[in-house]
């Protein structure tokens, strides 16, 4: 692998401000014609008659680095992306919140959605990362992730 | 020689420690070492990463390597 390993993780939680920052940074790679975005958002789901308040990220994070730019070398070659970027956020994020955010750009809009989605799918199956959720009176369980 | 072992998410939960060192040859030994030390894992589902490779089949160990224990994974 040649590629440079970068750095996907961020520290809490993936604020609007970040993503929009994001976005305008792409205004003067003009032979972009299409971006897809995936935010993943911590959804308050009730257990029995428990709410989830939070969820408490973890990850092996040298092992999901080396495996995230292996994903981003492949999605870039075999959709042919002008670029493409991953943050996942690591410690407790609350409801309500964005955990993940990841966003392709290519010059036709096919190639962007595409890529995006099987970016998502593939870090969601491929990545040591783990999910702690955290209920309202501080038990937890442990996330599992759905099929779609 | 031991190697050390990391521990992650669930695994890392019950048995209370983020790291273990461990005597065993081989993957399939360290997986009884760790059971009979924490009989709690025995009906869990996990994986083992050698040097961040997933092995999927009994696997030597070597001093030095890294040696990682995975629950399943809940990213995103």
């Amino acid at each position: 692998m040649n590629q440079k390993i970068k750095n996907i993780f961020v520290a809490g939680a993936i604020s609007p401000a970040f993503i929009g920052e994001k976005i305008s940074a792409h205004q003067s790679k003009t032979g972009i014609g299409g971006h897809s975005i995936f935010l993943g958002q911590v959804r308050a789901d009730t257990v029995g008659n428990k709410q989830i308040i939070a969820v408490d990220y973890t990850s092996y994070e040298p092992m999901a680095l080396e495996l995230m730019t292996a994903i981003r070398e492949t999605m870039i070659e075999k959709y042919s992306l002008t670029c493409m970027h991953v943050y996942h956020s690591l410690g407790r994020i609350r409801s309500g919140e964005i955990c993940l955010f990841v966003f392709t750009s290519a010059p036709h809009r096919k190639a962007a959605i595409d890529a995006c989605s099987e970016t998502v799918e593939r870090l969601k199956a491929e990545l040591p990362i783990w999910g702690k959720e955290i209920f309202e009176d501080d038990s937890f369980q442990w996330k599992i992730n759905q099929p779609a | 020689m031991a190697v050390k072992i990391q521990l992650f998410g669930q695994l890392k939960q019950i048995t209370g420690a983020s790291e273990l060192n461990s005597d065993a040859v081989d993957t399939d030994g360290l997986v009884k070492e760790i059971t009979t030390r924490f009989p709690l894992l025995e009906n869990l589902n996990y994986l083992i990463a050698v040097d961040r490779t997933i092995v999927q089949t009994n696997t030597f160990i070597k001093p030095g390597q890294e040696l990682a224990l995975l629950p399943p994974y809940s990213g995103g």
